[in-house]
């Protein structure tokens, strides 16, 4: 059952009654802070609405057509997540369907002490003083339509909890399932001081219908912490996706990001990443494989708060027939955040003649001792380089598989899990060997 | 037998401007010949129109390889055949493994040929005795094509590649440009191993040099788009002895 909007309707009104229709997020049990939370945000999102056209941070980026879509009434039945499993990769996994987490279909093994794993709205009963310590204390919802209407609405979703000193030796793998028109996973992951984390985001939503959905992940990196955050987006061209990762690190932490997308209809990635301690390090990789009409857009801040940091940044797409992709890199350096090294880096390979790329790198510096450099390239694959294969005889087509291959592989290499790094290349692989 | 490469006055432009005024060359198996010329007078433009580059207007003639048309043929199809260019600017390629490379372009080959494509196994010990024969570092082996080589280490790069391609008839490129004598030397020496009764070289250089160590059969200098003398190795000194101009005087009573 669909509703189609009512001419004149407000399309921020068409979300706002679909979340009523839903249901009020259950109280029961709920704590009366995640009560409050969440009316605070649906008043937040009701004031602010969705990105208006003109609005800088969305400029490349209009979703007005996937917003004004009818929001389904029914949600299908689930679907087993085998399409997004990673052959041979040794994870707990945890299953999201449609936002909710699945007790059903996820796979725990035995963990060490004090590690959490599991449903949100669970952890939100049992962990609630480190739910509240976190829980959208990373993502505000203050001009962040989209991830205010998902805390509107927040009820469950993935919850992850590394206690001190603990190394989680197997990575943690959510796995996102999605059959419904509209849905909205939220993800809270805390490595506490010292803890060791790789945490693997698949998304392989199928729908065959039009869908949207709304991703929050929150991400709270502890004194001395490292979290590895892998996402691997291969969503069919039927489904658009707002994703927003916020990132909070503490003193002496790593933190490394790893965004691949390989599908898609409009996909855009928030990437906030606040280094709030000094001696922080950051890795943001990202690649993006885009084709037919599909829309791949990364918005990435880093926000250097405080002295003695480094980050680095490499972000690579390749973009055939009528895709866009888009980089927003932004670096800020405030002023107190002396001594800072930070590096971007933006590469695209454009195939065709109506592909487009659109890259923006940002450096914002308030301090004055730092080092900061950012280069965006966009072109062409090399004619020279695609000849000098074609005279040692490859065809044409795997000279141009073995270059862009090897383009992608400098975004795939630093990934330290040997599995999701083959299930990487197989993915490229097969992008690459229908072109 | 007729000849391996038969140029039947080839004439080519770009944009417009003749650079190639009508050439006449074959090249027999078993041959090495070496091209002369000073610059501008169109040796390189007729190793890349051999090899396949585009940005040539062929105006007319013809290049019969094997009895084939091979103006006809994509560059690809043309390496596959056995037709090799050392290029005279070899190109980085950044990111691709150079085994990698091999491996592709090796069993390409390989596999046109009706051969079986080698192993990882094979490969590597095949690359590292051919590898031996220029003098190539065994560790660029490790790295990207052609990615942060020396100059001289490209050329051997390109001299190791034809050992492993083991083409019917290869045409290099100005190898000898740019490499000290010991490059030079380690060049040569690969050259002079693959040379083999079955196999045509097409040498093209600028100086003398080179044809020290690469003993040629046959000496044509090109001047102005035309081949305009031909000889044996001994046509070379005379040209390291009087250089070009000489032979510029005499070119319109030398038909070749």
């Amino acid at each position: 059952m669909a509703r189609l909007a009512a001419e004149g309707e407000r399309i921020e009104d068409r979300f706002l009654s679909a979340l009523s229709r839903l249901g009020e997020p259950s109280t029961n049990g709920a704590s009366s802070d995640l009560v409050a939370l969440r009316r605070q945000a649906l008043h937040s999102f009701a004031v602010q609405g969705f990105p208006r056209p003109r609005t800088e941070a969305w400029k490349y980026t209009n979703l007005r057509s996937v917003l004004r879509r009818p929001i389904a009434r029914d949600t299908p039945a689930e679907a087993a997540p085998d399409a997004a499993s990673i052959a041979k990769l040794d994870a707990h996994l945890l299953v999201v369907v449609n936002g909710r987490f699945s007790a059903e279909l996820s796979q725990i093994g035995p963990l060490p002490g004090g590690v959490v794993l599991g449903s949100l709205a669970d952890a939100s009963r049992t962990h609630e003083a480190i739910v509240l310590d976190h829980l959208t204390r990373h993502a505000g919802v203050d001009n962040l339509p989209f991830v205010a209407l998902n805390t509107a609405a927040l009820e469950d979703g993935a919850f992850v909890y590394v206690p001190p000193s603990v190394s989680l030796d197997r990575a943690v793998h959510v796995v996102h399932v999605a059959t419904a028109s509209f849905f909205q996973p939220r993800t809270l992951v805390v490595a506490d001081k010292g803890a060791r984390l790789s945490l693997v985001s698949t998304s392989d939503a199928r729908a065959p219908h039009a869908s949207f959905g709304n991703a929050v992940t929150e991400v709270s990196v502890g004194r001395r912490a490292q979290v590895d955050l892998f996402q691997v987006q291969t969503d069919s061209a039927t489904v658009s996706t707002v994703s927003a990762v916020h990132v909070r690190q503490d003193s002496d932490s790593r933190f490394g990001t790893h965004t691949f997308t390989f599908g898609g209809e409009i996909v855009r990635n928030n990437l906030t990443i606040a280094a709030d301690a000094q001696h922080c390090e950051t890795q943001l990789n990202g690649l993006f494989l885009a084709r037919g009409k599909s829309h791949v857009d990364n918005h990435t801040l880093m926000d250097h708060t405080m002295p003695d940091c480094l980050s680095s940044e490499l972000y690579k797409g390749i973009l055939d027939e009528n895709a866009t992709g888009v980089f927003n890199g932004k670096v800020h350096v405030r002023q107190d955040a002396q001594r800072i090294n930070a590096y971007q880096t933006s590469k695209a390979v454009v195939l065709s003649r109506k592909a487009r790329m659109y890259a923006k790198p940002e450096l914002e510096i308030y301090a004055d001792d730092v080092k900061c450099s950012h280069g965006a390239t966009t072109g062409q694959l090399d004619k020279d380089a695609l000849f000098y294969l074609q005279a040692r005889g490859l065809r044409r087509k795997q000279a141009r598989a073995l270059l862009l291959e090897s383009f992608a592989r400098e975004v795939i290499d630093p990934v330290s899990l040997p599995a999701l790094r083959q299930h990487l290349e197989r993915l490229v692989a097969s992008w690459l060997a229908i072109a | 037998m007729r000849p391996l490469l038969e140029i039947h006055d080839l004439r080519a432009s770009v944009d417009g401007m003749p650079i190639l005024k009508g050439v006449d060359l074959a090249v027999n198996r078993g041959e090495l010949h070496a091209i002369m010329g000073p610059n501008g007078s169109g040796k390189s433009t007729l190793a890349a129109i051999l090899a396949g580059r585009e940005d040539y207007d062929i105006d007319g003639g013809s290049v019969l390889y094997r009895g084939e048309d091979l103006l006809e043929m994509d560059v690809d199809e043309r390496a596959r055949e056995g037709l090799f260019l050392a290029f005279q600017y070899p190109v980085e390629l950044p990111g691709v493994s150079m085994m990698n490379f091999l491996k592709q372009a090796v069993n390409s080959v390989r596999e046109h040929r009706g051969e079986e494509p080698l192993n990882a196994a094979a490969l590597l010990r095949m690359a590292r005795e051919r590898a031996a024969l220029v003098g190539l570092d065994s560790r660029l082996k490790q790295r990207s094509v052609n990615e942060g080589f020396s100059g001289g280490e490209k050329k051997r790069n390109e001299i190791f590649q034809l050992a492993m391609l083991e083409p019917v008839m290869a045409i290099l490129d100005e190898t000898d440009s740019g490499l000290d004598i010991d490059a030079l030397k380690n060049v040569a020496h690969g050259v002079n191993a693959l040379r083999t009764a079955d196999r045509g070289f097409l040498v093209i250089t600028h100086y003398q040099r080179l044809l020290n160590y690469i003993i040629p059969d046959f000496v044509h200098v090109i001047v102005d788009g035309r081949i305009v003398k031909s000889g044996g190795k001994e046509l070379a000194l005379a040209l390291e002895e009087r250089g070009y101009d000489w032979i510029r005087y005499e070119k319109s009573t030398v038909p070749a």
